[in-house]
């Protein structure tokens, strides 16, 4: 082996367990079984949507600063308009009554994450308080 | 001497290029699928009527002479109908400008699936109506037609939505014989469709 070489080795040491590090780093998005259960065939694995039938929710007012509306949202469905930022929707979404406090929860927690921007840290004893809100 | 090499080196190449030949029509050979035509698995016989997004009346003669895909499903269904209708644009965009293929696909909830219901359900998938139709009509015919596509649909008050229904899809030739089911749900059984298709426009 020339020289040259010999010098190469001590970066790629370096070089390669930081690689398989960072690799190893994977961010948390949290628990995706509820969103793909109930959501997903819908709004898109990838929260894409499917062009004006269903909206996307990679870009949702609901998941910034209007997340509190999204746990009666979620509950009681939607029938008829709603508004988002200067765009009023007709949208008709089925009610998902059935699900816990922690599913919502883990549900919502997997919205933020993936989608979300930032704002508030959820928890079980926030959402059922925002539940209690439900018209 | 130089000229000799020459000679020797395009025989050389010839052969080569003859060998090529034969090992990819021996490798093509192999792959008898795609060579046989599909196979004719029944024949679609429907006596009824259904009105389209667009209020027009959409009967079986429409449809002869074309090939198409049809398919059942219903506006509200919150399960299997969204994956199915992303898997049919992609069909629809594949195909929409030819002028021999056509979509088919019937509400099993004429109830709630009104001409308007399915209009406004068409413009938010943008799709034009002279390829794609979205039909209505009297529920039980829709179940009788579905059942002639070898398809089951059906009212189930336990099911999300209310009604169970195939989440497949039916391919129809010119002749209006059906030469294959089809996944709607998953998208490598829907690569398959797409090129099924374009088998059929092939043949004569």
């Amino acid at each position: 082996m020339s020289p040259d070489r010999l010098q190469r080795w001590p970066v790629m040491l370096v070089l390669l367990p930081a690689l398989m590090l960072l690799s190893g780093c994977k961010e948390n998005r949290g628990d995706p079984a509820v969103y793909n259960r109930h959501c997903a065939s819908c709004h898109g694995r990838e929260g894409q949507g499917l062009r004006a039938l269903y909206p996307a929710l990679t870009d949702s007012a609901y998941l910034g600063h209007r997340i509190g509306e999204l746990p009666c949202l979620i509950s009681s469905g939607v029938r008829g308009k709603i508004v988002t930022g200067n765009r009023t929707k007709n949208i008709r979404m089925p009610a998902f009554a059935d699900l816990s406090i922690q599913e919502m929860n883990s549900l919502i927690s997997y919205l933020q994450l993936n989608w979300g921007k930032g704002g508030e840290t959820l928890s079980e004893q926030k959402i059922s308080q925002w539940l209690r809100t439900c018209p | 001497m130089l000229i000799f090499n020459l000679e020797k080196d395009s025989k050389v190449q010839i052969w080569a290029g003859l060998l090529m030949v034969v090992l990819t029509m021996i490798s093509l050979g192999c792959d008898q699928s795609s060579r046989e035509p599909l196979p004719v698995i029944g024949t679609i016989d429907i006596p009824y009527t259904f009105t389209d997004q667009q209020n027009r009346q959409i009967g079986q003669e429409l449809f002869q002479g074309n090939i198409y895909v049809a398919d059942f499903f219903f506006t509200s269904c919150p399960t299997i109908c969204p994956i199915m209708k992303s898997q049919m644009l992609r069909i629809y965009e594949k195909f929409k400008d030819n002028d021999q293929f056509l979509l088919l696909s019937h509400s099993i909830d004429p109830e709630h699936d009104t001409v308007e219901v399915l209009n406004d359900y068409a413009a938010r998938l943008a799709i034009e109506a002279d390829s794609w139709h979205l039909v209505t009509g009297a529920k039980e015919e829709i179940y009788d037609t579905a059942f002639r596509y070898g398809l089951a649909a059906m009212e189930d008050k336990n099911a999300p939505g209310g009604f169970i229904h195939s989440g497949s899809f039916t391919l129809v030739d010119r002749q209006g014989k059906i030469r294959g089911y089809y996944k709607g749900t998953e998208e490598e059984a829907v690569d398959r469709l797409i090129k099924d298709i374009g088998r059929l426009i092939d043949e004569p």
